[in-house]
């Protein structure tokens, strides 16, 4: 038996083996509050993150997400959103005034052929297609960018500008967007109540649910209106590039319209986008928290839909 | 026995009890570990143990690395 040392090993037994500083965290205990009193947040939830703020803000939205149709948009779109204390993900100041910013914006763009639904459509009325292209592209452009034959034409007519401005136009050779519309594209939209009256005499079953998840589509996209931003707010992207777009819209597959967003693309990230929505919010205040997890409700919704119609268009599992 | 929305309504002011406290410095975990150290003589004593261990043993390497080796063919010291 050897000698002791005299040394008594004391017990940690019970000792906390984690602790936590809360001070960056006020604005997160702030929301987490706002939540709990709103019923947003799941109580079951607290103790599976381990009684933090973040954590059990973070499982409120991600449930609210679900609860809105995120499986449907997971189908079609890659959207992250974030709340953040600063508007600027890219190196952007902590915001002084105590507000949160809930940001959306996509990993990637999904993408849409429209040209064989255009076309079936066209055979049941001459100014359907333009119909379905304005309420489509109309409802999802309320909350996020697309990029579709506008943008297209934009950036030919930017590249005309600057072969003008080298003096030798002959030499460059631009995607011809102008030839892939289609003429019916021209034509007058009709009014919802008109596609309705159709809706009800074609027999066409595709055309028909086409028509009703588009009628469907615009109504969902409008139950709220995307609240302005303050200008403080607005200052923070005076150098940005525009959001990156949610969705390719083109006629056909790798048409030119395709061809300018590769193009186009490219060049996407060369100064940092705005987010496709920046709704900025008091976490204290609950009326505000209601409002914008409202918004992305109504967000989720539209992008849900918009997933639906894409899997019911001809020809739009063609992409490969 | 309280009811489910009885159950959830305790949750849930149990829940803000805890985020006010939270939000005054006044929780559990807000406890900085230097207070702790401060309060329980047996996280004194722990520290002293394992500085006093680490200080021994930097000791001991220091000492290892003034050791010059004898040169190549030279008998070792008996």
């Amino acid at each position: 038996m050897g000698c002791t040392s005299g040394v008594v090993m004391p017990k940690l037994d019970g000792v906390s083996v984690e602790y936590r500083l809360w001070t960056e965290d006020r604005l997160a205990i702030k929301l987490a509050q706002s939540l709990t009193t709103l019923g947003l947040a799941e109580p079951g939830a607290w103790e599976e993150t381990k009684h933090s703020p973040t954590g059990y803000a973070h499982t409120a939205l991600t449930r609210w997400i679900a609860l809105h149709g995120s499986d449907q948009v997971r189908q079609n779109f890659a959207l992250n959103v974030t709340i953040s204390d600063s508007p600027d993900l890219y190196g952007g100041e902590t915001d002084r005034r105590g507000l949160l910013y809930l940001m959306v914006d996509p990993d990637s763009a999904g993408y849409m052929i429209l040209g064989p639904t255009l076309e079936m459509l066209g055979d049941i009325h001459p100014r359907l297609p333009a119909t379905f292209y304005r309420l489509l592209v109309g409802a999802i452009q309320r909350w996020v960018r697309i990029y579709d034959f506008t943008d297209a034409l934009e950036r030919v007519e930017m590249w005309r500008e600057w072969a003008e401005g080298d003096g030798d136009q002959d030499q460059y050779e631009y995607p011809d967007v102008e030839g892939c519309i289609p003429p019916a594209m021209k034509l007058k939209p009709l009014s919802p109540k008109r596609v309705q009256r159709i809706v009800g005499n074609t027999r066409n079953q595709l055309s028909r649910q086409l028509l009703r998840a588009v009628l469907d589509l615009d109504s969902v996209s409008r139950r709220l209106r995307r609240p302005e931003i303050s200008e403080e707010t607005r200052e923070a992207f005076m150098d940005s590039n525009p959001p990156l777009p949610v969705l390719l819209v083109s006629f056909k597959l790798q048409d030119a319209v395709a061809g300018c967003f590769d193009e186009e693309s490219q060049n996407f990230l060369e100064a940092s986008p705005e987010p496709n929505l920046l709704l900025e919010f008091d976490p204290a205040d609950q009326q505000g928290v209601r409002r914008t997890f409202s918004i992305l409700a109504v967000l989720c919704k539209t992008m849900a839909a918009t997933s639906r119609i894409a899997a019911m268009l001809p020809g739009n599992g063609d992409e490969g | 026995m309280p009811r489910p929305a009885t159950k959830i309504k305790i949750k849930r002011e149990a829940i803000l009890a805890e985020l006010s406290q939270m939000a005054e410095g006044r929780h559990a975990g807000c406890e900085t570990l230097i207070a702790r150290f401060l309060r329980d003589p047996q996280y004194q004593q722990a520290a002293k143990i394992l500085s006093d261990a680490i200080q021994v043993e930097s000791y001991r390497r220091l000492a290892r690395r003034d050791e010059i080796p004898a040169p190549p063919a030279w008998l070792l010291p008996i």
